[in-house]
């Protein structure tokens, strides 16, 4: 018996080895949580510029139980530091931290116009490579400066990170923003005959939403207000006006990039043509005009889109066809017509079809110029027709191909409700 | 001396723990390098050959009254010869167990506690596998028996928990790879399938040798099943320049889930369950392995005694084999098949080609080969 708890002592013991963590064990207490990495470079002095935002340990936590966090507290903390590569940048951030640097709870990485543009193979490895970030990394890329973009304020989350998660993760409404992550980036990366893109974020400064803190933050009496109000500045006076600005994040449009260098934006309205080919807009509303031809505009929605992409190879040349089937409702008409007639509504599902033709001509015009295809054309050619595609020299496709891809762009597109009214309330009235 | 029995149930968990424990983490990205997007196509090759495997130990064993394989490989070639093969496959089971030993610390040092040193790993690990190991064959059947059904669990768990990723189109263009990667994939997985070959050394301890071959096929399925599964769902969510680029691709694969946003992600810890549990079941059976058939050859009824030392030796081993993760990686794409191919396929075969003219000697008493055993 007493060999026997002996033993077990012994064993509890040794279980305890395999369980502390080793050298390994980090406690949260220790831990300084990178909730957002923004990344830049800097051309003329050939560095990288790391911003990360940091939890301050004690102002969220204590929201609940203090009840609230005090007026101007702020939940994070920004530092900035640079370096000959990312993984230097990051380095440094230690010369500012009592806690070690976290990296494994932060899903946001801000990408500055010009690291994209000088290409992400720059930061790709690190990101992928280490253990402490994950392939779902969401990343972003802002024409901001992406220092003054992490020191944006929130609307309606408690911070800026966990504000742009949450755009990026509300999936009921996207119709402004391209869709991908790093996985995604990566593996339309390393298909040959595909090209990435990433959402834009970008910042917009404005005057606290709430009026009360605008007045607060001004200091003098009526003169500088005046001046405010009119844009003027005198004396000086900039710095006290903007410093009442706070930037807002805006995740709208599109970063296309050729390989992995930026090649340019679409904005929200191109985004639709690339959403609709890659099946993945929901909730998006387009406006045509009325199927009568009378004053007014009539605005459609999406509820649902899918889309095909058929290829063929015929004499040595390949064609593409695109099929997108659509359907939604009506969601408001400015004109005065009757829509509840089989003939409107034919019309107007043909409207529909040609702005949707629109949209993807739109984007598909643009990426011949930057010669990019983030439609993945000629992956599904290579998928489809191997032997023609093991036949093209490097960059042929991109560069010769593609720019003269005969596309041809099929849209059925339907209008399955009405919503709860079948005519407009003024339809007398205008008649 | 040897009333140990185990059944055929334990004896199927025990052969697909050790086919599958180590592989199923390992095995994915390097066929992957070779064989691409037709990687799934090299499983099932592999398995196949695995199967011959099985029915080649089965035959042996068979022909020689479901003897262990050192009693039969004296038993052919003649106690001196049968005892010198022996030590070579003595050397074998160091090897591999040692390998396993350095996989299973490598991968805790990649991929989760990168500051503690390996040794660290490796001495706890041993120490482990050799209380089990002490209590015997029954015990680590049992415990297979245990483990098994966890992995499963788990393995079906994340395959299930990222079926809403699967892009079908991704394993298109079918069959562009070269038909010689794609063998030089099913060669690779075979270095694990064909660890089926430790039938033979069960036979003397199964309770019904005439299922044996029953139990070794049901194995090498269902770890065909499950590597060819998680070959399929790597080519369609990670895709194939991606997959060959990991170096643990179910690990990247784990770390994929992220079901709903944050309802559940960050399951790494399944992968860890997986390998640790499969790795200590196989590391313990090769170390009681190891140790019987080092009794066997030189005779000793005890086995026992050898596990301390033989524990000791396979630490040193797994640190000093090799140098980096780089080399480890090396010897298990490059090498480890040769090995494989040489000691549970050439030399099984070549007894099996010799215990022909043997067996009907065999029969006549006062032979040499039979006599003395």
């Amino acid at each position: 018996m007493k060999t026997r708890l002996l033993f077990l002592c012994l064993l509890t013991a040794y279980t305890l080895l395999f369980t502390g963590g080793c050298w390994d064990q980090g406690e949260l207490e220790e831990l300084a949580l990178v909730q957002a990495i923004g990344i830049d470079y800097l051309p003329q002095e050939k560095k990288f510029e790391v911003t990360t935002s940091i939890i301050r340990p004690g102002e969220l936590g204590a929201g609940g139980m203090e009840g609230g966090i005090e007026g101007d507290a702020e939940p994070m903390r920004l530092i900035t530091t640079r370096g000959k590569t990312l993984s230097g940048a990051m380095e440094q951030q230690n010369a500012f931290l009592s806690r070690r640097a976290y990296y494994a709870h932060n899903d946001v990485v801000i990408v500055g116009e010009k690291l994209a543009s000088q290409g992400m193979h720059l930061i790709l490895d690190r990101l992928t490579r280490e253990r402490d970030t994950r392939l779902t990394l969401n990343v972003f890329v802002t024409g901001d400066n992406v220092k003054e973009f992490l020191r944006g304020g929130s609307r309606l989350e408690i911070s800026l990170p966990k504000e742009i998660r949450q755009m990026k993760l509300r999936t009921s409404q996207r119709s402004l923003r391209g869709e991908a992550n790093l996985l995604d980036f990566i593996q339309n990366l390393l298909q040959s005959g595909q090209d990435p893109y990433l959402p834009v974020v970008e910042m917009r400064e404005e005057t606290p939403t709430s009026p009360r803190e605008a007045e607060i933050g001004e200091t003098g009496k009526d003169g500088k207000r005046e001046n405010e109000v009119n844009g003027e500045n005198i004396n000086g006076e900039k710095e006290e006006s903007t410093e009442n600005k706070v930037g807002y994040p805006k995740m709208y449009g599109t970063a296309v990039f050729r390989e992995d260098r930026l090649a340019g934006f679409l904005d929200g309205y191109e985004t639709k043509g690339l959403l609709y080919v890659e099946e993945g807009l929901i909730d998006s509303r387009k406006t045509i005009n009325d199927p009568e031809g009378k004053p007014g505009e009539i605005v459609l929605i999406t509820i649902d889109n899918s889309s095909r992409i058929l290829t063929e190879v015929v004499n040595g040349k390949p064609r593409i066809t695109v099929k997108i089937e659509e359907e939604g409702d009506i969601c408001c008409q400015t004109s005065a017509t009757n829509l509840f007639t089989p003939e409107n509504f034919r019309r107007m599902e043909q409207s529909k079809e040609e702005v949707i033709k629109g949209y993807v001509k739109d984007v598909l015009e643009k990426t011949r110029k930057w010669e990019t295809d983030i439609f993945g054309f000629g992956n599904k050619i290579k998928q489809n027709h191997p032997g023609y595609w093991e036949d093209l020299e490097k960059g042929e496709w991109r560069e010769e191909i593609y720019p003269k891809l005969e596309v041809e762009i099929q849209v059925e597109s339907n209008i399955r409700r009405t919503g709860l009214i079948e005519r407009p309330p003024f339809y007398e009235y205008y008649q | 001396m040897q009333t140990v029995k185990i059944s055929t149930y334990q004896a199927a968990t025990l052969l697909t723990i050790t086919m599958l424990a180590t592989s199923i983490l390992l095995v994915p990205s390097n066929v992957a390098s070779e064989a691409g997007r037709d990687a799934w196509l090299s499983f099932i090759l592999g398995t196949l050959l695995g199967m011959l495997t099985a029915l080649l130990a089965a035959a042996l064993a068979q022909k020689h009254g479901n003897a262990g394989f050192h009693a039969i490989a004296e038993k052919v070639m003649g106690s001196l010869p049968g005892k010198l093969l022996g030590l070579l496959y003595l050397a074998f089971y160091l090897l591999l167990t040692a390998s396993l030993i350095r996989e299973f610390a490598s991968f805790m040092a990649t991929a989760f506690m990168p500051l503690t040193p390996i040794s660290v790993f490796v001495l706890l690990f041993t120490v482990s596998c050799i209380c089990t190991a002490y209590l015997g064959l029954e015990v680590i059947a049992r415990l297979s028996e245990i483990v098994l059904p966890v992995i499963v669990f788990f393995l079906l768990l994340i395959l299930f928990l990222q079926s809403d990723q699967y892009e079908l189109s991704a394993l298109l263009p079918l069959l562009r790879t070269p038909p010689e990667n794609i063998l030089r994939g099913a060669f690779v997985f075979w270095g694990w399938s064909g660890q089926v070959f430790f039938l033979l050394l069960l036979y003397p301890y199964l309770e019904k040798p005439g299922q044996a071959l029953k139990a070794s096929l049901i194995a090498v399925s269902i770890v065909g099943f499950f590597l060819t599964a998680g070959a399929f769902s790597l080519e369609t969510v990670l895709q194939y320049p991606l997959t060959e680029r990991t170096v643990f691709a179910l690990l990247a694969f784990v770390r994929l889930i992220n079901l709903t946003g944050f309802l559940l992600e960050r399951v790494d810890a399944v992968v860890i369950v997986i390998w640790v549990a499969g790795a200590f079941v196989k590391a313990s059976f090769m170390l009681h392995i190891t140790s019987i058939s080092l009794a066997q050859v030189f005779g000793v009824t005890e086995s026992r005694h050898f596990l301390l030392p033989l524990a000791a030796l396979n630490s040193a081993l797994s640190i000093f084999l090799f140098e980096s993760s780089k080399e480890l990686e090396t010897f298990i794409h490059f090498l480890w098949p040769i090995i494989t191919l040489f000691f549970l396929v050439l030399i099984p075969f070549l007894l099996y080609f010799l215990s022909f003219p043997a067996s009907k000697r065999s029969s006549a008493p006062g032979n040499k080969g039979g006599g003395q055993q």
